[in-house]
């Protein structure tokens, strides 16, 4: 599960429940520029290969069934999320809360002025080949991080 | 983010899809699982006073600080 921009995964509670309440296992990490990791490891666009770590971790676990690792991503996760199972084979399915498309398109209209200026975020690559065996977006229309009216995708 | 993100998503992955677009959802739609929550309890929002969600509580600053400001997770805030 991979949570936003520079949150942490004690945040994730909330979101783990369903999950756990279904029988499914959860592992909530927090990458390079999230929560105790931003202090040693700066955010970068490439989440797969915090990812790839992640995923080596899980095959480690015989208690976990790796053949069916699903990710979770919400906020810049719902980025992160997508964008790691277009690397990464071992991600059957995925769900992609309120990602971005393309944060960099939408970055000079973030709400708040401290995001003006800052390095922009790399678009998704361009990936032959199925991202996942299945991909669920989610978003809320009524959004005001970006005024729609404002974005660009 | 807008929502347009997530449909241009949807569009463009290669394999099986499904969009769920949250109508009066805010990012993420927390709005609606708050609501949804009490709905199912048969609160309302007035009725429980403020509660938290878990992961939005902080300021969204863009400064980095291990000062959390404490996250009530939304099943504990419920009576």
């Amino acid at each position: 599960m991979a949570v936003g921009l520079d949150s942490t995964k004690e945040e994730g509670d909330a979101y783990e429940a369903p999950f756990l309440a279904r029988g499914v296992a959860t592992l909530i990490f927090e990458g390079p520029g999230q929560g105790e990791a931003q202090y040693d490891f700066p955010i970068r666009g490439d989440y797969e290969v915090p990812v790839k770590a992640v995923l080596d971790y899980i095959e480690t676990r015989g208690d976990l069934d790796a053949s069916r690792i699903g990710m979770w991503g919400v906020s810049l996760g719902g980025y992160y999320a997508p964008r790691a199972a277009a690397f990464d084979g071992r991600i059957k399915a995925c769900i992609a809360l309120g990602g971005p498309f393309n944060w960099g398109a939408n970055w000079d209209n973030l709400a708040g002025p401290d995001a003006r200026g800052l390095p922009r975020a790399q678009p998704y690559p361009h990936r032959r080949g199925r991202a996942a065996d299945r991909i669920d977006a989610v978003a809320g229309r009524a959004s005001r991080r970006i005024s729609p009216a404002r974005s660009s995708s | 983010m807008p929502a347009a993100d997530a449909e241009r998503l949807a569009r463009e992955v290669d394999g099986p899809v499904e969009l769920m677009m949250i109508e009066d959802g805010n990012h993420i739609a927390t709005n609606r699982a708050l609501s949804l929550a009490l709905a199912k309890r048969g609160l309302d929002e007035g009725a429980v006073g403020l509660i938290v969600m878990a992961g939005h509580s902080r300021p969204k600053d863009g400064v980095a600080s291990l000062a959390y400001v404490p996250a009530i997770p939304l099943r504990g805030a419920m009576p």
